[in-house]
């Protein structure tokens, strides 16, 4: 049974993108999880070609940019993390 | 960048006791700062924390190597003060930890103390008795020596990581047999060749004669030499040939893997918080100015371009791998295809080295004849969940007496024998 690319609907070879609320690598040769990125139990909802998902990635990045306040240092949220 | 990285390769100090022909860490590194403050270490470490166990979960590993240069020249007080923070970070992220490679010439009774009651394994750098390339004869015994001492009145724990080349391969087995009192386990990199050692780096039929055989055969007996590289093969070819077995777990990847995980698993971090695919061959090949760069404040969410790059990277080693016919060799779970970081410094492509291929797959077939003769020995770990035994080996076990155990907890199998 061959796969399609959910964006661009061309057939899925080689790797393969897994998309939901976290990203999920297949080999499609094999149909193994790639490592080390991490397997999740959740069913993924959309799956993509590198083209497509290097497409989707940028447009994340580039629309979180913003959202993201740099005001707080890391360390302050690790240390609030740490003793909540 | 750090999202799926669980092992940051650091280079807190540039500065080094010994100039070893061979290598390809810090002084040739051109980094504006020669040492990490502690304040950048902690830095660098709250920011691989945040990406790869707030943003991805808080189980998450995360290993932090303190390399150089020789680490134990970082200045001490700090070099504790830098551990002391990793324990403070790990009370929540339970799995961050650290570890150090040294060439042992520093430690002393105080830090052997300190590693001993931090339960911490030193790796050594030690490439046999017979080499001059890292330092002289009666500098290696002296450092054997107080090491045996250390361990003694200490109790802190050493392994051993060796660089395997022409000058200490004829004895590197038997050193490391000679050695298998004070170390726990033993690691070698093979020397590959570059522009200054193209005479020392050894060929297929060396390696096989020198190291792999001899550690195999070791296998057969009660007292193995279980070299990290070997012992990976043996553990790979039980757990994917003679076992059914599911991977629900995601092991450590790093250079032990066909698709390396320079990059994505594995970082190295310079004392200026540049950060690069791998401490490997940085500074060495003519196109060393291409390799991957990038400052620690880069902005990557959720590590999508962590993940942009490794989709790049394992495409093309899997056209590599159906042009040169690897994706059917029967071999192929053993073998690691070479060092991609390397043949991108030196030739600026990705490469499969096919030198290998005869000896890794005399590696299968050694193990696959003498399977039951290594269980007999050895307990074995399987990489992932064990779910059942293959049953081609079970039959080849009727009428032997010998019967295979697996114990679930540890993930371990061996055999018993019917009395």
């Amino acid at each position: 049974m061959k796969l399609f690319c959910s964006r661009c609907r061309n057939p899925l070879e080689s790797v393969v993108f897994g998309v939901k609320s976290s990203v999920t690598l297949y080999d499609m040769n094999n149909g193994n999880f790639l490592k080390p990125v991490e397997n999740t139990s959740e069913t993924t909802n959309e799956f993509l070609c590198q083209e497509c998902f290097n497409k989707y990635a940028d447009c994340l990045n580039e629309l979180t940019k913003d959202i993201v306040k740099n005001d707080i240092s890391i360390s302050e949220i690790v240390d609030g993390i740490q003793y909540e | 960048m750090f999202r799926f990285t669980d092992n940051i390769i650091a280079q807190t100090t540039l500065q080094c006791n010994l100039n070893c022909k061979y290598c390809y860490e810090g002084s040739k590194i051109k980094s504006s700062k020669k040492q990490m403050s502690v304040a950048d270490f902690k830095k660098a470490l709250d920011t691989a924390i945040y990406q790869r166990c707030i943003l991805g979960n808080i189980n998450n590993k995360l290993i932090w190597h303190f390399h150089g240069g020789e680490p134990f020249l970082y200045d001490w007080e700090d070099f504790k003060e830098c551990i002391r923070y990793i324990h403070r970070r790990a009370k929540k992220f339970p799995n961050v930890t650290y570890c150090v490679q040294s060439n042992g010439l520093c430690i002393n009774e105080e830090i052997a103390k300190f590693f001993a009651a931090d339960k911490c394994s030193i790796g050594i750098s030690f490439d046999g008795f017979s080499t001059r390339e890292r330092m002289p004869e009666e500098k290696t015994n002296y450092l054997i020596n107080n090491l045996r001492d250390l361990k003694k009145s200490t109790g802190v724990r050493f392994s051993c990581l060796s660089v395997f080349s022409r000058s200490n391969m004829k004895n590197w087995f038997t050193d490391m047999v000679s050695t298998s009192d004070l170390f726990d386990s033993f690691g070698i990199n093979v020397l590959v060749p570059s522009e200054n050692n193209d005479d020392l780096a050894p060929t297929s039929e060396e390696q096989w004669k020198y190291w792999l055989e001899p550690c195999l055969k070791s296998y057969l007996s009660d007292s193995p030499i279980k070299e990290r590289f070997v012992n990976m093969m043996v553990e790979r070819f039980f757990t994917d040939v003679v076992l059914h077995t599911e991977d629900t777990d995601i092991k450590k990847t790093g250079c032990f893997d066909r698709i390396c995980g320079h990059g994505i698993n594995m970082i190295n971090i310079d004392p200026s918080l540049n950060v690069h695919n791998c401490d490997k061959y940085l500074e060495e090949g003519t196109f060393i100015k291409n390799r991957y760069e990038e400052n620690l404040d880069s902005y990557d969410f959720l590590g999508l371009e962590q993940i942009k790059r490794y989709g790049e990277y394992c495409k093309n080693i899997f056209d590599l791998e159906h042009k040169t016919g690897c994706d059917k060799c029967y071999a192929s779970n053993l073998c690691l295809g070479g060092c991609q970081s390397y043949n991108l410094s030196r030739y600026n492509e990705y490469k499969l080295d096919t030198t290998m291929c005869d000896i890794y797959k005399r590696v299968f077939d050694f193990i696959r004849v003498n399977w039951i003769e290594i269980l007999k020995h050895n307990y074995v770990q399987a990489t992932k969940t064990i779910l059942g035994i293959n049953p081609d080996f079970i039959r080849e076990l009727e009428n032997t007496g010998y019967f295979i155990t697996i114990d679930s907890d540890i993930n371990t199998i061996h055999l018993y024998k019917e009395k």
